[in-house]
C-alpha cells in the first residue's frame, strides 16, 4: 500500500460539556494524497470544522478530547503523538489552515506585512529583509495590488475579500505540502467567493498542495475538488469523486443535498426541496443511522443498527441500508438511483 | 496628530479653570470662615486683621480676580494655618514622596496585575484561576489599611521599618527598604483590579479566530502571548489605569498617614478642615492638573497601541 501524504483513521473527537460528553466526530476515515484537493461537505454541526482542527491539533483539551484509537497520519507519522515541538515544526511549515471568517482571521494590532514575515521567519532562517521581500511575492501571488504599500498597512485598511487574500499569503508562507481551508468563501459575497476558489485552484495546481476544502456549499466545491467527502451528524456517510457524487449519489443524504442546491438548467423549474427536520443531538447519539429520523426511505433496521459502508467502486462508497443486497431484493431494485427518481 | 495633541491641551487649559472656578465659589459659600476654624473664639479687632491681611474683606469675585491673578505669576498663597508656609512650598516637599510612592505601588500593581491576569486566564478552570479570582475579591473588598497594618505586624520590624520614609538620594537599598511596606499595601487594590480586567480582557481576545491562526502558524504560547495577546487585551486596561495613576500618584492620605511618608496626601484633609482657602484652593489644582494629563496622556497611548483609533485621530474625526 503506497503512503498517503494525509491519512485520517477513525478520528473521534468529544467535547465534554455541562450537558455531556458531546461527541462531535464519530469515527472519520478518509485520506488526501499529494496534490489532490479533497472537500468536506456538510450542515452545520456534522463535524466538518473539528475533523479539520483536528488535524492542525488546534482541538482545545479540555473541553475537547482526540479519543486514543484515532489516528492521523501525515507522511505515515501519528501527529497525534507529536511532541509540543514538533507540532510547531509542523504547523504552518508542513499544514496551514485558512478560517472561515477573515474580518476575525487576522490580528487587528499587527501590520499585515508583519503577519505574513512572522510565519516565514518563525519556520525559516532569513533576515527581516528577505523575509519581506517573500512577503511582497506572496501578497502578488495572491494578486492585492501595490504589495509594498498594503505590507504596511492594518487589516481593517483590507476589505473582507482582501483579508482573506492575506490569510491565503500567511498559509501559503511556507509552500506546505497541506492546506486545510474551512469554509473559506462563506463569509465573502458571491462574486468574491468564485474569485478566491480561482485563486486556491491556482495555488493548488501550480505547488502541487494537497487541499482540504471544508464546504457546506455542494456549488462551491464542484468545479475544485477531486473527492467528495459528505459528512452528516459527526460520520461520513458518502465518500467518493466529484463526478460519482453528483451523478451517482448513493445515500438518500447526499440525494437531499444536490436536490436543494439551485440549478439553473433545470427546465420544469421545480421547487428546489429542503430536508425536513434537524441533525441529531450528539450527546446521546441515535445507535442507528443518524439520518433516520430524516430520512425519506427509513426501514426499521435503519433505527436499530448503523449501517456499514457499501462500495460501488474503489473510490465510491456510502453507509446506507438500502445498499444492502436484501433491501434490493424486497424492494426490487437494481440501482438505487431509481428509488431516488421515482420519489422525484 | 500635533492639531490633536494641540486641541487636547486646550481643553485640559479650559476644563481646569472650570474646576478652579467651581472650587473658589463653593469654598466661600461655605458657611463659616478661616478665622473661626480653630477651638479658640478670637476677639473681633483680631479677626478684623486677619480678614484684612488675607484679604478676605473684599468682595468674593475680587479676591478671585486677585487669585487668578497671582496664579498666572505662579503663586498660590500662603497657608493661613502655618504662616510662611507657602503652597508652593508644599507641593515642592510634599509631592516627591507621593510621587515615588505612587509610581512605585502603578508599576508593582501592573506588573502583578497583568501576570496574574493573564496567567489565569492560560488555565481558566484551574487551581491558578480560582487563587487570581482569591486574591482579587480579597484586594476589592478589604480596605488597604488593613493590609498596611498586617504588613506592619507581620513583615515589618525587621529588614523593613515599621513606619518612615526613605530620604530622596538615599542608596537604593536604603530607598527600597524604606519604601517597599508602603508601595506593596498601596498596590493591592490595584494587582486585585487588573489582574480582573486583565483575566476577562484576555479571555476575549483568546476567543478571536486570529489567537487560533497564530497557533496555526507554529507560534509558542509565550510568542502568542507576546506578539499577539498582549496589545490587543491591554486596550480596556488603559481606561482604568489612566485615573488610578492620578489618584495613586497624588498621595493617599490613609497609607501616607500610616507609614508617615511625608507626602502630600495629609494635606488634602487638614486644609478642608482647617478652612486653609490657599492650600485647598492648590491641593485640588494640582490634583486636577495630574488627572487630567493622566486622561490625555490614556487618549493618546490608546492612539499607540490601536493603529484603529490612530487613523480615527489623523483623520481629524
Amino acid at each position: 500500500m503506497s503512503e498517503h501524504l494525509l491519512e485520517v483513521k477513525d478520528l473521534k473527537v468529544s467535547f465534554h460539556t455541562y450537558a455531556g460528553e458531546v461527541q462531535a466526530v464519530r469515527g472519520v476515515t478518509f485520506h488526501v494524497d499529494k496534490g489532490e484537493c479533497m472537500a468536506i461537505v456538510g450542515e452545520s454541526g456534522s463535524g466538518k470544522t473539528v475533523t479539520s482542527k483536528a488535524v492542525l491539533g488546534l482541538i482545545a483539551t479540555p473541553p475537547g478530547e482526540v479519543k486514543k484509537e484515532s489516528q492521523i497520519l501525515f507522511e505515515g507519522k501519528n501527529i497525534l503523538d507529536f511532541t509540543d515541538k514538533e507540532w510547531r515544526d509542523y504547523r504552518g511549515k508542513e499544514a496551514a489552515m485558512i478560517f472561515q471568517d477573515p474580518m476575525t482571521s487576522l490580528n487587528p494590532t499587527m501590520k499585515v506585512g508583519k503577519q505574513i514575515m512572522e510565519s516565514i521567519m518563525l519556520h525559516n532562517k532569513v533576515s527581516k529583509k528577505e523575509a519581506r521581500e517573500q512577503a511582497i511575492e506572496l501578497l502578488r501571488k495572491v494578486n492585492i495590488p501595490n504589495p509594498e504599500d498594503r505590507l504596511n498597512q492594518y487589516p481593517y485598511e483590507f476589505s473582507g475579500g482582501m483579508r482573506q487574500r492575506v490569510v491565503i499569503a500567511i498559509a501559503l508562507a511556507c509552500n506546505p505540502k497541506l492546506m486545510i481551508a474551512d469554509e473559506p468563501t462563506t463569509a465573502l459575497d458571491v462574486t468574491i467567493q468564485a474569485q478566491i476558489m480561482k485563486l486556491l485552484k491556482e495555488i493548488q495546481t501550480k505547488n502541487d498542495t494537497a487541499v482540504v476544502m471544508i464546504t457546506h456549499d455542494l456549488g462551491v466545491v464542484a468545479g475544485m475538488a477531486d473527492y467528495i467527502t459528505v459528512m452528516y451528524a459527526g460520520c461520513i456517510v458518502e465518500q467518493g469523486t466529484v463526478d460519482e457524487i453528483f451523478k451517482d449519489p448513493q445515500h438518500p443524504y447526499t440525494d437531499a443535498l444536490l436536490k436543494a442546491v439551485p440549478n439553473l438548467e433545470n427546465e420544469n423549474k421545480s421547487e428546489l426541496q429542503i430536508i425536513p427536520g434537524t441533525p441529531p443531538d450528539l450527546i446521546s447519539p441515535p445507535k442507528g443511522c443518524g439520518f433516520a429520523t430524516r430520512c425519506k426511505y427509513c426501514m426499521g433496521i435503519c433505527r436499530e443498527k448503523a449501517p456499514e459502508y457499501t462500495d460501488s467502486s474503489d473510490t465510491h462508497k456510502a453507509a446506507c441500508w438500502l445498499l444492502h443486497p436484501m433491501a434490493k431484493e424486497v424492494y426490487g431494485f437494481e440501482n438505487i438511483k431509481e428509488v431516488f427518481e421515482n420519489e422525484k | 496628530m500635533v492639531k490633536y495633541i494641540a486641541k487636547k491641551i486646550g481643553y485640559m487649559i479650559v476644563t481646569l479653570w472650570i474646576i478652579l472656578t467651581v472650587t473658589f465659589f463653593l469654598m466661600n459659600t461655605m458657611p463659616g470662615d478661616p478665622t473661626q476654624s480653630s477651638m479658640k473664639v478670637l476677639p473681633e479687632a483680631v479677626v478684623e486683621n486677619l480678614k484684612a491681611r488675607w484679604g478676605l474683606d473684599k468682595p468674593v469675585t475680587e479676591q478671585y480676580v486677585i487669585y487668578l491673578k497671582n496664579l498666572l505669576r505662579g503663586e498660590m498663597g500662603e497657608s493661613y494655618k502655618t504662616p510662611g508656609l507657602t503652597a508652593n512650598q508644599v507641593i515642592e516637599e510634599r509631592f516627591p514622596a507621593s510621587l515615588r510612592l505612587g509610581l512605585q505601588a502603578v508599576v508593582v500593581s501592573l506588573i502583578i496585575g497583568l501576570i496574574l491576569g493573564i496567567l489565569a486566564a492560560f488555565n481558566r478552570g484551574k487551581w491558578l484561576d480560582f487563587l487570581t479570582i482569591f486574591i482579587a475579591i480579597l484586594g476589592v473588598s478589604i480596605p488597604s489599611f488593613v493590609f498596611a497594618a498586617l504588613l506592619q505586624k507581620y513583615a515589618a520590624g525587621g529588614f523593613f521599618p515599621i513606619v518612615g520614609w526613605a530620604a530622596e538620594g538615599s542608596s537604593l537599598i536604603e530607598i527600597f527598604r524604606g519604601t517597599a511596606l508602603p508601595t506593596l499595601a498601596a498596590s493591592i487594590g490595584g494587582i486585585a483590579t487588573y489582574s480582573r480586567f486583565m483575566r476577562s480582557s484576555v479571555l476575549d481576545v483568546l476567543s478571536n479566530d486570529y489567537i487560533l491562526l497564530a497557533k496555526a502558524k507554529g507560534l509558542s504560547k509565550f510568542q502568542i502571548v507576546t506578539r499577539h495577546v498582549l496589545r490587543n487585551a491591554i486596550t480596556p486596561i488603559i481606561s482604568i489605569v489612566a485615573p488610578q495613576i492620578a489618584g495613586i500618584v497624588t498621595g493617599s492620605f490613609v497609607i501616607e498617614r500610616i507609614f508617615s511618608v511625608p507626602g502630600l496626601g495629609r494635606y488634602y484633609v487638614e486644609s478642608v478642615s482647617g478652612r486653609d482657602y490657599p492650600l485647598i484652593m492648590a491641593t485640588t489644582i494640582f490634583f486636577s492638573a495630574i488627572f487630567i494629563v493622566c486622561m490625555v496622556a490614556m487618549d493618546i497611548l490608546y492612539a499607540v497601541v490601536d493603529p484603529r483609533i490612530r487613523k480615527s485621530i489623523i483623520d481629524g474625526k
